[in-house]
């Protein structure tokens, strides 16, 4: 009968090893605070050109180049979430005797205007190469007026000479206009 | 969104699986020890698995990092635990899970003479498997995008997932040539209910100095995501748990992919005293050939970014067509092709192996022919543990003993080495009461006190209906 006894109590202090395992100082509501922050770069928009890109098909000046980019990323959800700032950065170098000006206009859906800021650049007479380097932060007010941007509308315009003179086929120099976004995102699930 | 890449984050944080059964393997008074050995020595007349009771088993393994490291309750900001584990983690570090259920099982001893040396035991029990290497390059792009990784290649094939969940009905027959010699043989059908596999990735993503602009994206994208039985499970129509249930339950008996598969076991006695025991389980496949859907996305593009207003018109090139044109790169790019495709997977192969030396013969029991070996209070011996995974077979060595406490009643002590820890104490217990065996058996019993700090943990426990005729 004692070894009967002895045998329910080895069976029971066994069990209560196997089974006393216990998780301890764990608090698993801290993943609510999770939040991770990464900072993406991407490319935008660019061009390298001659003066003579400046001349139409009948061999006039064409005083102003237009177009729009559909930009629907600035209105998806993920980007109005978690978008915390945008930094665009525009580098226009010029060696071409003839001021530019590049407007950048970020237009919500019905074509209202959120946002513009102007980049100038002045000629150059040398054909020396002028550089001109320009950062647009979004933050706060702006960084709102993005979010409601769908399109971006770009306008080069090329300035008067000041001597009078006008493009032509052999005009030197060259225009470069590069740019990138850098977009700013806290991704954390306290929101 | 954020929802998904929480989740992302956290089950690449913790995966990993052991299924070694050190412990279970061998311990032969453990009706369920024959499926891990088909010709282990069987030591009842029958048994009967209690139904839904009989095997439960649940090992979760992990290296590199463990519930602790990310959720101790320690003052610490939890995104800076976070980001330290990410960081210390490696591509090769995973997380692995293995849970095995039985429906039921049973088995009898049957012969043509007074011995029975023959045995049948038979059964079905439900197994899940996860197995994912932690994606490193993918998590330190999404935690640091690429704005100060310029020039760093993320290697996309650091994706590595599978998932399979899936029944087995199995029937073995065990055979006692001589005193020595006793082998024995398992047929396995598979049933498999669901199979992911995500396990063939390559490519890159990088960002570089451009020529034309600031930024150069390439991306070289082939990634792939396998399913089997994914598909009925997604579609809109069946969207209620109630026929989820349904189908899960359906495809769970042999409604599945289904797939065949043999293990093979003997053990040997080389002198009185010393036995020496192998098998090899899951020599098998399982073909899928329904309810397959197969994600292949496959890619390259080098992007600097656009030029809307000069544009570098092809000949006849419309505004409109060099906007389409972009368009269409990106969609090609991120675009998923959908195919059906059949295919046959091997089941993961595992070895065991026991070299184990008896001792201690109680003095005031006569010895038992038929189970010499139970004449012996103590075994102490060495076991091997092999199986393959995709990029490196996982293996495991233990030390073990083990001691009958009185009659009915067997304790296993086991210390193993393996890619987990160096300092995995293990502790089974085997204990008949009348006719009910009750036995549970768990790992890594040092780490008990927390178990959130162990990189893994195993447990196996089960209730069985004996019958012995040559019970004392």
């Amino acid at each position: 009968m004692a070894k009967f006894k002895l045998k329910y109590f080895f069976l029971f202090c066994a069990i209560g090893v196997l089974l006393s395992a216990c998780v301890s100082d764990l608090d698993f509501t801290q993943g609510e605070d999770f939040a991770i922050s990464p900072t993406l770069d991407a490319s935008l928009i660019y061009f390298e050109e001659t003066a003579s890109s400046f001349i139409d098909e009948a061999g006039a000046e064409q005083i102003m180049v237009r177009d729009s980019v559909n930009m629907e990323i600035f209105n998806d959800s993920f980007t109005v979430d978690n978008l915390i700032k945008a930094a665009f950065l525009f580098k226009v170098s010029n060696s071409i005797n003839r001021g530019f000006q590049a407007q950048i206009d970020f237009l919500d859906e019905t074509d209202g205007l959120q946002h513009r800021f102007t980049l100038s650049i002045a000629a150059s007479p040398t054909n020396e190469e002028i550089l001109v380097e320009h950062l647009e932060t979004f933050e706060n007010e702006s960084l709102l007026a993005l979010k409601r941007s769908v399109q971006i509308v770009i306008t080069v315009s090329l300035m008067p000479s000041s001597d009078g003179s006008i493009i032509n086929e052999n005009t030197p120099g060259i225009l470069t206009f590069k740019s990138k976004a850098t977009f700013y995102l806290l991704i954390d699930t306290s929101t | 969104m954020k929802k998904i890449i929480l989740l992302l984050f956290l089950t690449t944080c913790f995966v990993s699986f052991a299924q070694n059964k050190q412990l279970l393997y061998g311990f032969n008074e453990i009706p369920q020890s024959l499926l891990l050995n088909p010709g282990a020595q069987v030591s009842n007349d029958w048994y009967i698995g209690i139904p839904f009771l009989s095997h439960t088993h649940v090992s979760f393994g992990m290296t590199g990092v463990s519930v602790f490291d990310i959720f101790a309750d320690d003052g610490i900001d939890f995104n800076d635990k976070l980001q330290r584990t990410i960081y210390a983690m490696k591509d090769t570090d995973y997380f692995a899970l293995n849970q095995q259920f039985d429906l039921f099982s049973g088995g009898f001893a049957f012969g043509k003479s007074f011995i029975k040396d023959k045995y049948l035991s038979f059964g079905m029990y439900q197994e899940t498997n996860a197995f994912i290497y932690f994606p490193k390059d993918y998590a330190i792009l999404a935690y640091e995008g690429n704005h100060n990784n310029l020039d760093r290649l993320f290697d996309l094939s650091d994706l590595n997932i599978s998932a399979e969940l899936l029944t087995v009905f199995h029937l073995g027959y065990n055979k006692k040539v001589n005193t020595k010699f006793t082998y024995g043989v398992r047929g396995k059908i598979y049933t498999s209910i669901l199979d992911i596999k995500s396990i063939n990735n390559r490519g890159i993503f990088v960002t570089l100095e451009g020529d034309n602009n600031f930024l150069k994206h390439d991306f070289v994208l082939d990634l792939e995501v396998q399913t089997a039985g994914l598909k009925s499970f997604l579609d809109d129509e069946n969207s209620e748990l109630g026929k989820d249930m349904k189908k899960l339950v359906s495809s769970a008996f042999f409604g599945g992919n289904l797939g065949l598969g043999v293990d093979l076991g003997f053990s040997y006695k080389l002198t009185e005293q010393w036995t020496l025991d192998a098998s090899v389980q899951d020599i098998g496949f399982i073909s899928y050939t329904k309810d397959l859907e197969h994600f292949n996305l496959d890619g390259n593009l080098s992007y600097e970014g656009i030029n809307p207003l000069f544009q570098e018109t092809e000949e006849g090139q419309t505004a409109e067509e060099y906007w389409d044109a972009i368009a269409t790169d990106f969609e090609d790019l991120f675009e998923i092709d959908t195919t059906y495709s059949k295919y046959t997977t091997a089941r993961p192969i595992k070895f065991n192996a026991a070299l184990q030396y008896a001792f201690g013969k109680k003095n005031s029991e006569d010895c038992n022919c038929l189970l010499a070996q139970e004449a012996y209070q103590n075994r102490a011996g060495a076991h091997l543990f092999f199986m393959r995974r995709p990029k490196r077979p996982q293996a495991a060595i233990s030390a073990f003993y083990y001691r009958r406490l009185f009659s009915g009643l067997g304790i296993k002590a086991s210390y193993t080495l393996d890619s987990y820890s160096y300092t995995n104490l293990g502790l089974a217990l085997s204990a008949n009461i009348r006719n009910i065996n009750f036995y549970i058996a768990g790992d890594n019993l040092l780490k008990y006190q927390n178990v959130a700090k162990a990189q893994s943990v195993s447990l196996q426990l089960g209730f069985n209906y004996i019958f012995k005729s040559n019970e004392e």
